[in-house]
């Protein structure tokens, strides 16, 4: 590698690199943020739909069965009840540490490649400056004598 | 018996032939030693006296007088007499044949040896001149070479000698403007990435969620007290759910500060790697314009050296050429004096420095040489001096003397 590549030329071509690289990363890791809130967010809404919904037939049920009713309030039907209810909560936990997590990975994931960037950079200009300072500390010129 | 004629003429050519001889006027350079008489000759003499002497005693035996046999009482020759003067006279002829020849080759070689002498005496001179002339060849040869390889060897050298002494010179600046530059270079550097180092902040704020206290509520639990049902279990499990939400972000946040303190000592652990660069490069740029200051002085004295001998070796070749050619004169010049005295040799006199100039009895003073002297006419100074005196012989002497053993000293040779 010659001086001129050295100080101006490759060093600066790879951090360009690097950076647009970088850039293009960010940009996913956006995006994919974006796209795991926007599900997590609809997970969410369906759970809740879903149990929402499901609640009057669950407790039709246990009449049909003759397990209760408006007037009638077994032991067996309170406790599907709890269970139900706590299905949904447990569902809801679930999916909200999912969406907890995704959001994480990715910022954490952004992080990363930014330290990577920095890191790159860095190592890149320490290069050009030990062989700069290698070359000018070599003498070369006089190595004939 | 009367003389023959041939006899006489013989004597005469003889005799003329000596008063030649004797009236020849001869130079210093004819000059040879006494006039040669041969052996034969001595011999001859010596017979004819003899036969003289016998021919005397035969004739007072016989009555007869003289060597002619003449009968001294009947006047007639005997037939024996006849012979006997007829021998005689032919003894004498052979014997004065035998003179002239004598003589004739005395006058030859009296002239033949006065031309060999001049001859051999013009083959001196011009073995003398010639001599002379090569040994003077080789004299100037001597001088004119030496000057010459002199001059060229302070041509040629001493070019050389600068241009190892420039090009140390530039050598040693440039590696020292060499290194300076580098100084300013590693200085420049290590400013700049200890500028660029910005202090890490991708786990210092991460927006991370914490939905514990966001839990959605149950809208059955108005429901289940209507029904008389149990709320307790929902409500443990809305608590259990807080909890484990409350829990897993504390775990997050926990991470992101530990990783920013993980960036934290990382970018001391990069500021540390650049200076220590810094200093590292600085340290062996002091150790190389050492090592290369050395490196560089070390080959500048190898051709320095290089160049010394080689010069000396050119001077000494030099002096060789001069030392053989002075060799062959002084060989000539002792070949010379064989035929000829050769002149001494003194040296020139050098010039003499002109006086020291001064503006004395010239009328002029500028307040500086002679601000309380009064003036002194020229003459009059150079006399009190001793410049218009003449040389005594003794000072004349003295002088030779002094340029002599300077001379011979080789206090005059051209280096």
């Amino acid at each position: 590698m010659s001086d001129i590549s050295q100080n101006y030329g490759d060093y600066g071509v790879s951090e360009m690199s690097a950076l647009r690289r970088r850039q293009r990363g960010s940009l996913a890791n956006q995006m994919a943020a974006f796209q795991g809130q926007k599900r997590g967010t609809r997970n969410l809404a369906t759970i809740n739909r879903n149990y929402a919904e499901g609640y009057n037939p669950t407790v039709s049920a246990y009449g049909q069965r003759g397990i209760g009713g408006p007037n009638v309030q077994s032991g067996i039907r309170r406790s599907g009840l709890t269970r139900y209810a706590e299905k949904f909560q447990r569902d809801l936990g679930s999916e909200t540490q999912d969406l907890q997590d995704t959001l994480n990975n990715i910022a954490m994931d952004e992080a990363s490649q930014q330290s990577n960037l920095e890191d790159y950079i860095q190592q890149l200009r320490l290069n050009k400056a030990q062989q700069i300072m290698a070359t000018a500390a070599s003498l070369q010129q006089y190595s004939s004598y | 018996m009367a003389k023959s004629p041939d006899t006489d003429e013989a004597k005469a050519r003889v005799k003329a032939a000596a008063e030649a001889a004797k009236n020849k006027k001869f130079t210093p350079a004819d000059r040879v030693p006494d006039a040669y008489v041969s052996d034969e000759t001595k011999a001859a003499r010596k017979k004819r006296l003899k036969d003289e002497a016998d021919a005397r005693e035969a004739a007072a035996k016989t009555g007869t007088t003289g060597t002619t046999g003449t009968p001294a009482k009947t006047g007639q020759l005997t037939e024996a007499q006849k012979y006997a003067d007829e021998l005689a006279r032919l003894k004498l002829q052979t014997e004065y044949d035998k003179i002239d020849a004598a003589a004739a080759k005395v006058i030859t070689d009296n002239a033949a040896t006065a031309q060999e002498k001049q001859d051999a005496k013009d083959e001196r001179a011009r073995k003398f001149a010639a001599l002379n002339k090569v040994a003077e060849l080789y004299e100037k040869q001597s001088s004119d070479t030496y000057a010459t390889d002199t001059a060229d060897i302070n041509s040629l050298y001493g070019g050389q000698e600068s241009k190892v002494k420039s090009g140390r010179a530039d050598s040693l600046d440039s590696l020292l403007k060499a290194v300076t530059a580098s100084r300013g270079q590693i200085g420049d550097a290590e400013k700049q990435f200890l500028s660029s180092l910005v202090a890490p902040t991708a786990y210092s704020n991460v927006p991370l969620v914490d939905l514990s206290q966001s839990a959605q509520p149950n809208p059955l639990m108005g429901n289940l007290a209507s029904e008389g049902a149990s709320t307790a279990p929902v409500t443990a499990q809305s608590a259990l759910d807080a909890q484990l939400a409350g829990q897993y972000a504390q775990m997050a946040r926990n991470t992101a500060t530990q990783l920013n303190t993980g960036n934290q000592n990382y970018m001391t652990a990069l500021r540390n790697a650049g200076t220590g660069a810094a200093a590292a490069g600085q340290q062996q740029l002091a150790t190389g314009q050492n090592a290369y200051t050395n490196q560089i002085n070390a080959k500048y004295d190898d051709l320095a050296n290089q160049l010394a001998m080689q010069r000396m070796q050119a001077i000494q070749q030099a002096n060789s050429d001069r030392n053989r050619s002075a060799l062959q004169a002084a060989t000539y010049r002792a070949d010379a004096a064989q035929y000829g005295e050769t002149p001494p040799v003194v040296p020139a006199t050098p010039a003499l420095p002109p006086p020291p100039e001064d503006n004395y009895g010239r009328g002029f003073d500028d307040g500086i040489n002679m601000p309380v002297y009064p003036s002194i006419p020229l003459d009059e100074l150079n006399e009190r001096r001793g410049y218009n005196q003449p040389l005594t012989p003794e000072e004349i002497a003295r002088r030779k003397k002094a340029l002599q053993s300077a001379a011979s000293a080789n206090q005059f040779q051209y280096e």
